[in-house]
């Protein structure tokens, strides 16, 4: 693995605004805003794969579509292979896209009901006018064949309705890589998956990563599957990335206490070992009323009155990224 | 390659037919397209099907039904039989083309602004509405009455009228399908917008346009036979089932029935047919509707 930096991402912010009634904006005379992304900084070494890990509401999904551009940032600056994605407009990032892609979590919905399969793989091709028409089919086909989507030629004149949930989750890998993209934003991709079909996905996934020489931004809420296919992870809350991590790092000695409580919520499969079990109190707060001070404090079991009152910066811990004030 | 895709195409059809038959929606759908089959075949073949020319007189006016004149004459002793078949054209014809001008304007219309929304969807949507609350009929009336008579022009103040029904059914529903997952997918791949709206709207709000344009044709042979019960229509002596009707109506009073008779029926078999075949596409389309709970 190169050090290379493949993408830098500073001070990435995205805020979007509610919808507010007419009568409510009159009478309160604000708008309400959601912090979905505020103030994320991180990089990705090329051939990396970068976790980034939350619970629902953290923002990480937000933060996956914005970096590859498919939702306008607020503000920030994203840098992708030496090129700054965020000052592309129009039909210069429409000729980009072809260089990175996104896989969504639901495979059921992310593929268009009325296009055959081998449409829809060789879509982003044509769009880009990438070879002739046999190179397409025989590209798609090989590709069909190493993602066992066995026999190929049949699969390629299928309707979605007809493939299951894994399957159409390997068309729409085989879609995200056919015009073989440098970077693949991979949002929750095994989430809506049975169990048994995750893992293929995952090895799948691991496979072309060497193969295609990719670069990842592997978001998920499973830590297991973070585990298992990640080199760095990031945590989010609320928006913020409150640690950043190597993987061994961060499941052997968590820092942050939001990073502890997660990795306590994984179950160890022997009933013999007692752990401390912390549990964070309550619910994620709203975004659009995030707590003053550190936006962890108010579930933090470690909490100090300087949580309450300063937001804390990510700061260098041992080579690891951290913002606490009590590490 | 090209068999290959006319088999599939066959064998999709017939399955189509089977699937129709197999439940009373079927049979509904197939019984309104019999009556329609049997119209449009009248119309495509009226010069060999009717005894008579339509518009010369072949007989003594107002003699009754007989063997001569199965639907008997009118008072100019035109054959009413030969109207009959020939008034299918007309009706037909323009019912059709006023469809096609009012989807052929209100589905791009309600595509584009659907997708885009903002203000320019405000306006539009407001203009849309403000046709949409004056009666069919009447606003077509007055079009017509400005416009003067002739096919095209009784097509296009027919069309008037139906154009924001397909806007507003395409507008709601691309609406809710430019949200979807696949067409983010689109958009992430580098799909021109236009490819968004062509190759992954359009298809998926496709087929709640089919149902709406069969109903409308109904409903637009109904606009027309009234406009030219006005005299708003084609000009006489033109066969035309309104007109008849219209003219008919005057020697009801005399018992002299057949004329204002056939026409009317002949009116009233079109729109059922137009309006089982939509009802049974629809049951198709959307098979919750028939369900009982």
């Amino acid at each position: 693995m190169s050090s290379e930096v493949f993408l830098r991402v500073d001070r990435l912010k995205k805020e979007f605004s509610l919808k507010v009634a007419w009568l409510e904006a009159i009478f309160k005379g604000k708008k309400r805003i959601v912090k979905a992304v505020d103030d994320v900084s991180f990089y990705i070494k090329k051939g990396e794969t970068l976790g980034i890990v939350g619970e629902s509401g953290s923002g990480k999904t937000t933060l996956g579509r914005t970096v590859i551009r498919l939702v306008e940032p607020t503000s920030g600056k994203i840098i992708m292979d030496g090129m700054e994605l965020t000052q592309l407009k129009g039909e210069t990032l429409r000729r980009e896209r072809r260089n990175f892609s996104i896989i969504f979590q639901d495979p059921m919905a992310s593929l268009n009901p009325y296009m055959r399969v081998g449409k829809i793989v060789s879509h982003p091709l044509e769009i880009h006018n990438i070879g002739t028409k046999q190179e397409r089919k025989e590209k798609i086909l090989w590709l069909f064949e190493k993602f066992n989507l066995t026999p190929a030629d049949e699969f390629y004149n299928r309707f979605p309705k007809h493939l299951s949930g894994g399957q159409r989750q390997r068309v729409v890998i085989a879609r995200a890589l056919i015009t073989n993209p440098k970077f693949i934003v991979a949002d929750e991709p095994t989430a809506m998956l049975d169990v048994s079909v995750r893992s293929q996905i995952l090895k799948l996934m691991i496979e072309i990563k060497y193969e295609f020489k990719l670069t990842y931004l592997f978001i998920t809420h499973d830590l297991a599957s973070a585990k298992y296919i990640c080199d760095r992870i990031g945590v989010m809350y609320l928006g913020k990335i409150v640690e950043i991590a190597n993987k061994e790092d961060i499941f052997k000695e968590p820092l942050h206490p939001y990073t502890k409580i997660l990795m306590s919520s994984i179950p160890i499969p022997d009933p013999n070992i007692k752990r401390e079990k912390l549990i964070p109190k309550g619910e994620i707060p709203s975004a659009t009323n995030i707590p003053t001070g550190c936006r962890f404090h108010t579930r933090c079991p470690f909490a100090k009155s300087i949580c309450r009152e300063k937001e804390p910066e990510l700061k260098d811990v041992g080579g690891r990224l951290v913002a606490c004030h009590i590490v | 390659m090209v068999e290959n895709s006319n088999q599939m195409l066959s064998s999709r059809l017939s399955s189509f037919i089977r699937e129709m038959l197999g439940d009373s929606s079927g049979i509904m759908a197939l019984a309104g397209l019999t009556i329609l089959i049997i119209f449009i075949l009248m119309a495509l073949f009226a010069p060999i099907i009717a005894p008579y020319s339509p518009v010369q007189p072949s007989g003594n006016p107002l003699s009754p039904p007989s063997w001569h004149h199965i639907m008997g004459t009118d008072n100019m002793g035109y054959d009413v039989f030969s109207r009959f078949i020939y008034g299918s054209r007309m009706a037909l014809t323009i019912a059709s083309v006023a469809t096609l001008i009012a989807a052929g304007i209100g589905i791009p219309l309600g595509l584009v602004v659907g997708y885009f929304g903002g203000a320019v969807d405000r306006v539009i949507t407001m203009i849309m509405d403000s046709v949409y609350t004056f009666p069919g009929l009447i606003l077509a009336i007055a079009i017509a009455a400005v416009l003067g008579p002739g096919i095209i022009n009784i097509s296009l103040s027919i069309a008037v009228v139906y154009i924001p029904t397909y806007y507003r059914v395409i507008r709601s529903q691309v609406a809710s399908v430019k949200n979807e997952l696949y067409v983010e997918s689109a958009y992430s791949i580098g799909a021109k917008t236009s490819t968004i709206i062509f190759k992954y709207i359009l298809p998926n709000v496709l087929p709640s346009i089919i149902v709406v344009l069969s109903m409308n044709i109904a409903d637009a042979i109904m606009t027309e036979a009234g406009l030219s019960f006005l005299g708003l229509g084609i000009t006489p002596p033109t066969p035309d089932w309104g007109y008849d009707l219209a003219n008919g109506q005057q020697f009801l009073i005399s018992n002299d029935w057949w004329m204002a008779f056939f026409p009317g029926v002949a009116i009233i078999l079109i729109v059922l047919g137009f309006s089982m075949f939509a009802e049974g596409l629809n049951e198709y389309f959307n098979p919750n509707i028939g369900e009982k709970r």
